[in-house]
C-alpha cells in the first residue's frame, strides 16, 4: 500500500489524515471500528422486533406456519441470490479500491447497486401481490361485519374480512388442500398477527437497503470524482462493505423465520 | 512532553496570568462558526445551552405539577391537563434533560482532553449527533405546542395505541430520533477511548470519570435501538391499527412493557453512571488523596452496565410476568445493588485522613453521596415483591427516583459544572453564591421528596390529579420544598452567567487538580494539545507518590502551601 | 401522633393478614437500610470534620485502597440483600396460593371504574364488601387498557389486564372502610377510579348480603352506582322508553326482523356501517348526534323511524348523563388467554364476537350456576388459546 504524506494537503483536496488522528492507521482502524460498533446497534435493533417475532410464533403455531405459507417463496428465493450475489461483488469492490483499481470499483459498485435495487423490484411485486390477495392486515380489514362475515369452510365461523381473504389463499394450497383439517384449526385473525410482522421486519429491511444503496451511489459519484485515487482510502469502501454485508445477513434471519415457517410446494410458485 | 503528577513536590503549573490570546472560543466568530463546528468544545457548549433551555422547560412542567397538587381536588389545572404536564415533565427531564447531559457536554469536552486526545474520533458525526437531538427535541416542543402528550413518558399499550387522543406518534418520533442522538455520541465515546488514547495512558491509567464515559456508551448503543424498535411496533399498531399489543387482536400488552423496560432501566444508568464518573473527579480533587480502590470503582461501573440489562422485569412484578420470572428479576436487581453500595463505600473512604475543603463542587458531591444513599436505599425495599406489591406505583417510587435521579444524577452535574466550569470559560464564579445554590437546593429538594415516601407507604398513588384529602399535608410540604429547589436551580443561570462577564480570570488549573485536561489553558486552544502527551502516572496522584504501604501516615516534608483550598481561592 | 395532624395516622392501618407480615418485612429492610444509611452519613460527617482542610499544608497518605475492605463491603451487603430476597420469596409465595375454598370475587375494570360480581350474583360499583377473617380470592380482568386494583391498607395491588384474566387473594382482618386505587395509569379519569372496600363483620355483612340480591331477570341487573351519571341515565333511559325499541336482548340469529331497534351493548366506540355506504366510530359526537338527530346518520340495515329528542325533552346535561349510560353498557371483550390464570367459573371465555354473547356483568339474567367442571379446564401451556 503506498504511503503517501498523510496531513499534507493533496493540492487543495482534504488530506487523507484528518487533522485530529495522529496517523493513518489510528485513522483506518478507528472509521472500522466505528462501522462496527454501529452494526452492534442495528444488531439490537433487529433483535427487538425478532424478538417480539418469536414471543408470538411460540404463542399461535399453527397461525404462524399458516401465514407464513400463503407467502411467495419463487421471489424470496430470487431475491436471497441477488442479495448474496451482490454481497459478493461488493467484496470485489473493495478489493479493487484496495488496488487502486478504478475501473474495477467503479465497475463493481455498479453492478451492487443494480443487484440491490433488483432485489428492491421484486420485493414491490411481492408486496403488489400479498396486496391484490388483500393480505393486509388493517384496522379496515379486521372489522366482522353483519353480511357475509362466514368462512367458506365452516359455516358457523365468523371471519373478518382479513380472515377470509387469508382463508381464500390458503385454501389453494396443496398442503392445505391435503390437509383440510389443518385449516380448520386455524384461527386466521390471530395469524394478522404474523403479516404485522412480516410487513414490518421487511418493511424495515427495506429501509436499510434503501439507505445503503443510496450510499453505494454516493461512493460512485466519489470514485468518479477520484475520491478514490489514494488506496488509503480504500477503508471507505470497506466499512459500506461491512453495511452492505449486514444488511443482507439480516436477510438471511428473516428469510427462515418469516419464509420457511409454512408448507410451500414447487406446484404454487409464481412471479 | 512530560507530565508530573506531583503536585506538592513540583513547582507549580505556572499559572497564565489570563487566558492564551486565541483559543477555542474566540478562534473564530458567527453563527456560521458555531452552528457547523466540528470542535468537540464548542459542540459541548451547543449542548450545554440547548439542555439547559430544556431543562428549564421540565421544570415548569413540574411546577405546574406540584401547584397542582396544593389541593385533592386540584389547584389549577383540569384531569387531562395534569396528565399532560406531567407526561411532559417525565420525557423532557429523561429524554433531553438526563440522558444527554453530561455525555453531551462534559463527556464531549472533557473526554478527549482527559485521553490526551485533540478530538472524538468522528467530530463530524459528533456535531451530527447535536442536530438529531435537536431535530428530536424539536417533535416534543411540537407536540407540547399542539396540545400534549397525555400517556406518560412510559407510553403503555393499549392506552397509547387506541386509547389516547394525544400525539402519541409525533412524541414517539421525537423520542425516537434522540435516541439516534444518545446512540451516536456512545458510538463516538467509545471509538473515542479505544483509538485514540495518548501513548502511556492504559485502560488502567485512565480517569475514572472515562471509564464511567465508556461504560455509559456501551449501554446506550446496547439498549437505545431497542427502544427505537419498540416505538415503531407501538407507531405500526397505533397507525394501521393492527393489534401488536392489543389482545383483542391476539396480541399482549405485557410484550411491550418487556421491550420497553428492556431498555429502560439501563437508561437510568445511563443517566446516573456518567454522575458517578464526575463524582470521581471531584472527590479525590477536593480531599487530595487517590480515590480509595480504583479497581473496585472501575469494575463495578461496568458491573452495574452489564449486570444493568439483567434486571428490567422488576418494574414489573405485579404486571403479570408470572411469580418465578419475578424471582429471577429480584435476585438479579440484588445483585446489581452490590456495585452501587461498593461506590458509596470508596468514595467515603477516599476522604479518610484526606485534606477537604468545601467548595461548591465538594458540597454538590457530598449532597450526591446523602441523597443518591437514600435513593438507592429505598431501590432495595421496590427491588423484593414482598414490598414492592405494596410501594409499585405509589409516591414511594416517585420519591425514589427522583432521589436517585435529581439528588443522585443532578447534583453530580452541578458538581461536574461547577467543577469544570473555570477550565471551560476560563472564569471563576463567585464561591459564596454558589456554595449557597448548593445549599438551597440540597434543603429544597430533600423538603420536596422526603414526604414523598410517607405519602407513598401510606398508599398515595402516583400520576393522580385528585387524592384523598388526608394526604393534602405532605402534599404542602413537597410543593414547598419545589419552590425552593426551584430558587436553587435558578441561582447558577444568575451567576454563572455574571462570572462569564465580571469573574475572575481562571488560571490553567484553578483547582490544583491532576488529569491532563488541567494540562491545558482555559479555556483551552483549539487542537488542546500542541504536542502528543506522553502518561507515566495513573491518576488522582494528589498524595506523595511514594511507594510506602497502606499504614504510612501523611509526611511531614516542607511545605509550599500548594493545598487545594489557597489555589481555589477565589473571590467575588 | 404527629402524623395524625396532617389527615394520616402514624402508621397505616393493617387491615389484612398480608399487611402485617408486608410490614414486617419492610421494617426489616427498614432497620438494615437505616442503620447502614447512618453508618455511611456517620463517617462522611467524621471524615469531613476531621479532616477539613486547615490550610496548613498537611499531607495526605497515598492509600489507593485496601482488597480485605472491599471484600467485606461486598460480601456483607450482599448477604443482606439476599436476606430480603429470600424472605420476601417466601412472604409472595404465599401470597400467590390462595388457600381452598375462598370465596371467589369477579372484578372487572374499566375506564373509569371496578365493577365487582361477587359469586351469588351480587353486583358492585367501586365498592367491595367482605367479611372479616374469611379469605377471598380475587379474578380479574380489564375491559380496555391496563389498570391496577390496589388496597394499600391490605398492602397489595395488581395490574389488571385487558384480554386475560389474573388473580389474587387477601384475607381482611380489620374491620374499617379503606381506599381502593386504580394503581396504573389509565387515561383521564385514572385518579376517579377510587373505591371502597368495606370489611365488615359476620353479622353485618349478612345484613347487607341480605338486602343487595340481584333483581329478578327482565329487568336490567346491573346497577350503576347512585347518583353517578350513567346511573341517572340509566333512570332516563326507562323514562323516556328508549328501551321499548333499544331493548337488551338481541339474538344475531335472527338476523335484524325481531326488533325495531339496534343493541346498544357494546355500540359505544365500535365502528357502525351506516347507510350510504361509509362508516362512524360510535363515539360521543354519535350518540349525541342519534338523540338528536336521528336520521342524520342511521346504522346501515335499520329503519330510520327513531323519533328526535330535543333540547325540550332533553337537555344538555340529561344527554350527557344518557350518553354515559350508554358508555357504560359497552360490552367487555372477554379474555381468550387462561393461561396462568383460569376464568372464574360460569365466566364464558372467548371474544364475544356477535353481540349477543352474555357477558357475565352485562347481561341481565343471572348468573349460570357454576359448572360441576369447566368446559375448557384451565391450561398451563404458554398458549391457552382455545
Amino acid at each position: 500500500m503506498a504511503t503517501s504524506n498523510a496531513h499534507a494537503t493533496e493540492g487543495g483536496t482534504p488530506p487523507i489524515v484528518a487533522h485530529h488522528f495522529n496517523n493513518l492507521r489510528q485513522q483506518q482502524s478507528s472509521v472500522r471500528f466505528g462501522m462496527w460498533l454501529f452494526l452492534v446497534t442495528e444488531v439490537l435493533f433487529f433483535a427487538g422486533v425478532i424478538c417480539a417475532y418469536t414471543c408470538y410464533r411460540i404463542l399461535y403455531p399453527i397461525e404462524f406456519e399458516a401465514a407464513s405459507t400463503a407467502l411467495n417463496p419463487l421471489i424470496a428465493g430470487i431475491n436471497s441470490f441477488l442479495l448474496l450475489t451482490s454481497s459478493f461483488t461488493m467484496s470485489l469492490a473493495i478489493r479493487a479500491a484496495y488496488n487502486g483499481n478504478q475501473p474495477g470499483l467503479k465497475m463493481w459498485l455498479a453492478v451492487t447497486i443494480l443487484l440491490g435495487t433488483a432485489f428492491l423490484g421484486f420485493k414491490a411485486r411481492e408486496y403488489y401481490v400479498d396486496f391484490e390477495e388483500g393480505l393486509i392486515p388493517s384496522a379496515k380489514t379486521a372489522i366482522v361485519s353483519d353480511h357475509d362475515s362466514h368462512s367458506v369452510l365452516d359455516a358457523h365461523k365468523t371471519l373478518s374480512l382479513f380472515g377470509q381473504k387469508l382463508e381464500h389463499v390458503l385454501k389453494e394450497k396443496k398442503y392445505y388442500k391435503e390437509h383440510p383439517e389443518k385449516l380448520k384449526e386455524v384461527d386466521f385473525d390471530r395469524a394478522r398477527l404474523f403479516f404485522v410482522f412480516y410487513y414490518s421486519m421487511t418493511g424495515l429491511h427495506v429501509v436499510h437497503m434503501i439507505v445503503g444503496i443510496g450510499l453505494l451511489v454516493w461512493q460512485l459519484v466519489l470514485a468518479n470524482l477520484g475520491f478514490f485515487r489514494p488506496q488509503e482510502r480504500y477503508v471507505y469502501v470497506e466499512v459500506l462493505g461491512l453495511y452492505w454485508h449486514f444488511v443482507e445477513v439480516v436477510w438471511i434471519f428473516l428469510l427462515p423465520l418469516l419464509y420457511m415457517a409454512g408448507h410451500h410446494h414447487a406446484d404454487h410458485l409464481h412471479l | 512532553m512530560e507530565l508530573d503528577y506531583t503536585p506538592q513536590t513540583a513547582p507549580p503549573v505556572r499559572d497564565v496570568d489570563g487566558p492564551p490570546a486565541v483559543h477555542y472560543l474566540n478562534n473564530d466568530y458567527g453563527w456560521l462558526s458555531w452552528l457547523l463546528t466540528v470542535d468537540h468544545k464548542r459542540i459541548g457548549i451547543l449542548y450545554l445551552v440547548s439542555v439547559s433551555i430544556f431543562f428549564l422547560f421540565g421544570g415548569l412542567a413540574a411546577g405546574l405539577v406540584r401547584i397542582n397538587l396544593l389541593q385533592p381536588t386540584g389547584a389549577i389545572l383540569e384531569l387531562d391537563q395534569y396528565n399532560k404536564a406531567f407526561t411532559a415533565h417525565g420525557t423532557i427531564m429523561l429524554f433531553l434533560f438526563l440522558i444527554p447531559v453530561v455525555p453531551g457536554v462534559l463527556g464531549n469536552f472533557f473526554v478527549p482532553m482527559m485521553i490526551g486526545a485533540k478530538d472524538m474520533a468522528f467530530p463530524k458525526l459528533n456535531l451530527a449527533s447535536w442536530y438529531v437531538y435537536i431535530f428530536g427535541a424539536a417533535f416534543f416542543v411540537a407536540v407540547l405546542l399542539i396540545g400534549g402528550l397525555d400517556t406518560g413518558w412510559t407510553f403503555y399499550p393499549p392506552y397509547s395505541s387506541k386509547y389516547s387522543h394525544m400525539n402519541v406518534l409525533l412524541a414517539g418520533l421525537g423520542v425516537f430520533i434522540t435516541g439516534f442522538s444518545s446512540i451516536l455520541t456512545g458510538l463516538n465515546i467509545i471509538a473515542t477511548i479505544h483509538k485514540m488514547r495518548a501513548p502511556g495512558m492504559t485502560w488502567g491509567r485512565m480517569p475514572l470519570f472515562v471509564w464511567a464515559m465508556y461504560a455509559t456508551s456501551v449501554i446506550q448503543i446496547l439498549g437505545t435501538p431497542v427502544l427505537a424498535v419498540t416505538i415503531v411496533l407501538l407507531a405500526v399498531e397505533r397507525l394501521f391499527g393492527v393489534g401488536i399489543f392489543d389482545p383483542s387482536l391476539g396480541g399482549d400488552p405485557l410484550l411491550f412493557q418487556h421491550l420497553f423496560w428492556y431498555y429502560s432501566h439501563p437508561a437510568v444508568y445511563i443517566m446516573i453512571l456518567p454522575g458517578m464518573g464526575v463524582i470521581n473527579e471531584v472527590i479525590t480533587c477536593f480531599s487530595r488523596k487517590n480515590i480509595f480502590g480504583y479497581k473496585a470503582v472501575a469494575w463495578s461501573t461496568i458491573g452495574i452496565a452489564v449486570v444493568g440489562f439483567l434486571v428490567w422485569g422488576h418494574h414489573m412484578f405485579l404486571s403479570g410476568q408470572g411469580v418465578y420470572l419475578g424471582m429471577v428479576f429480584s435476585i438479579i436487581t440484588m445483585l446489581v445493588a452490590v456495585p452501587s453500595a461498593i461506590k458509596v463505600f470508596n468514595w467515603t473512604a477516599t476522604l479518610y485522613q484526606g485534606s477537604i475543603s468545601f467548595q461548591a463542587p465538594m458540597l454538590f458531591v457530598l449532597g450526591f453521596i446523602v441523597l443518591f444513599t437514600i435513593g438507592g436505599l429505598t431501590g432495595l425495599f421496590l427491588g423484593v415483591m414482598g414490598t414492592d406489591i405494596h410501594l409499585h406505583d405509589t409516591y414511594f417510587i416517585v420519591a425514589h427516583f427522583h432521589f436517585t435521579m435529581v439528588g443522585g444524577m443532578m447534583f453530580a452535574w452541578q458538581a461536574g459544572l461547577h467543577f469544570w466550569w473555570p477550565k471551560m470559560t476560563g472564569r471563576m464564579y463567585s464561591d459564596f453564591w454558589s456554595r449557597l445554590a448548593a445549599v438551597t437546593m440540597l434543603v429544597g429538594f430533600t423538603l420536596t421528596f422526603l414526604p414523598q415516601f410517607v405519602a407513598g407507604y401510606h398508599g398515595m398513588p402516583r400520576r393522580y390529579p385528585y387524592y384523598p384529602p388526608e394526604f393534602q399535608m405532605l402534599n404542602i410540604l413537597s410543593t414547598a420544598g419545589a419552590s425552593i429547589q426551584g430558587i436553587g436551580y435558578a441561582m447558577p443561570l444568575f451567576y454563572l452567567t455574571a462570572s462569564l462577564f465580571f469573574g475572575r480570570r481562571a488560571g490553567a488549573n484553578p483547582w490544583r487538580a491532576t488529569g491532563l485536561e488541567w494540562q491545558t489553558p482555559s479555556p483551552p486552544t483549539m487542537h488542546n494539545f500542541e504536542e502528543l502527551p506522553i502518561v507515566t502516572h495513573g491518576p488522582y496522584e494528589y498524595s506523595m507518590p511514594s511507594r510506602y504501604a497502606l499504614e504510612t501516615g501523611p509526611e511531614t516534608v516542607h511545605e509550599n502551601g500548594h493545598t487545594g483550598k489557597e489555589g481555589a481561592k477565589s473571590g467575588h | 401522633m404527629l402524623l395524625a395532624e396532617f389527615g394520616l395516622p402514624l402508621w397505616p392501618v393493617q387491615a389484612s393478614e398480608f399487611a402485617v407480615q408486608s410490614d414486617q418485612l419492610f421494617i426489616y429492610i427498614l432497620a438494615v437500610t437505616s442503620a447502614s444509611g447512618i453508618a455511611v452519613y456517620g463517617a462522611l460527617a467524621y471524615f469531613c470534620f476531621r479532616y477539613a482542610n486547615k490550610g496548613d499544608g498537611r499531607r495526605t497518605p497515598r492509600i489507593l485502597g485496601s482488597h480485605k475492605l472491599e471484600l467485606v463491603w461486598s460480601v456483607i451487603p450482599l448477604m443482606f440483600f439476599l436476606s430480603f430476597f429470600a424472605w420476601s420469596v417466601v412472604l409472595f409465595a404465599d401470597a400467590t396460593r390462595p388457600p381452598e375454598g375462598a370465596r371467589e370475587i369477579f372484578v372487572v375494570g374499566k375506564q373509569w371504574m371496578w365493577k365487582m360480581q361477587h359469586n351469588d350474583g351480587v353486583r358492585e360499583i367501586n365498592e367491595l364488601h367482605l367479611k372479616i377473617g374469611e379469605p377471598v380470592k380475587l379474578t380479574l380482568t380489564s375491559e380496555d387498557v391496563i389498570h391496577d386494583f390496589g388496597v394499600p391498607a391490605f398492602r397489595h395491588k395488581i395490574d389488571v389486564m385487558p384480554g386475560r384474566y389474573v388473580s389474587t387473594w387477601y384475607k381482611p382482618t380489620k374491620a374499617g372502610i379503606y381506599h381502593i386505587f386504580c394503581d396504573q395509569y389509565c387515561g383521564q379519569g385514572h385518579s376517579q377510579m377510587v373505591g371502597r372496600v368495606h370489611v365488615l363483620t359476620e353479622s353485618e355483612y349478612a345484613d347487607w348480603s341480605e338486602g343487595h340480591k340481584t333483581d329478578a331477570p327482565g329487568t336490567p341487573g346491573d346497577r350503576p352506582t347512585d347518583g353517578t351519571p350513567a346511573w341517572r341515565g340509566q333512570a332516563l333511559f326507562l323514562k323516556l322508553q328508549c328501551i321499548t325499541c333499544h331493548n337488551n336482548v338481541y339474538d344475531t340469529a335472527a338476523a335484524n326482523t325481531s326488533n325495531r331497534a339496534p343493541n346498544l351493548e357494546g355500540l359505544f366506540g365500535s365502528v357502525v356501517p351506516i347507510q350510504g355506504g361509509k362508516t362512524v366510530v360510535a363515539d360521543q359526537g354519535y350518540i349525541h348526534e342519534s338523540i338528536r338527530y336521528p336520521m342524520a346518520k342511521v346504522h346501515d340495515g335499520w329503519k330510520p323511524i327513531m323519533p328526535a329528542f330535543p333540547k325540550s325533552q332533553v337537555t344538555d346535561d340529561e344527554l350527557a348523563d344518557v350518553t354515559a349510560y350508554i358508555h357504560y353498557l359497552r360490552l367487555g371483550k372477554l379474555p381468550k388467554r387462561t393461561d396462568g390464570t383460569a376464568a372464574p367459573v360460569g365466566a364464558p371465555v372467548g371474544t364475544a364476537k356477535s353481540l349477543g354473547d352474555s357477558s357475565p356483568i352485562i347481561n341481565p339474567t343471572p348468573a349460570p350456576a357454576p359448572a360441576p367442571a369447566p368446559a375448557t379446564p384451565p391450561t398451563t401451556t404458554p398458549k391457552g388459546d382455545k
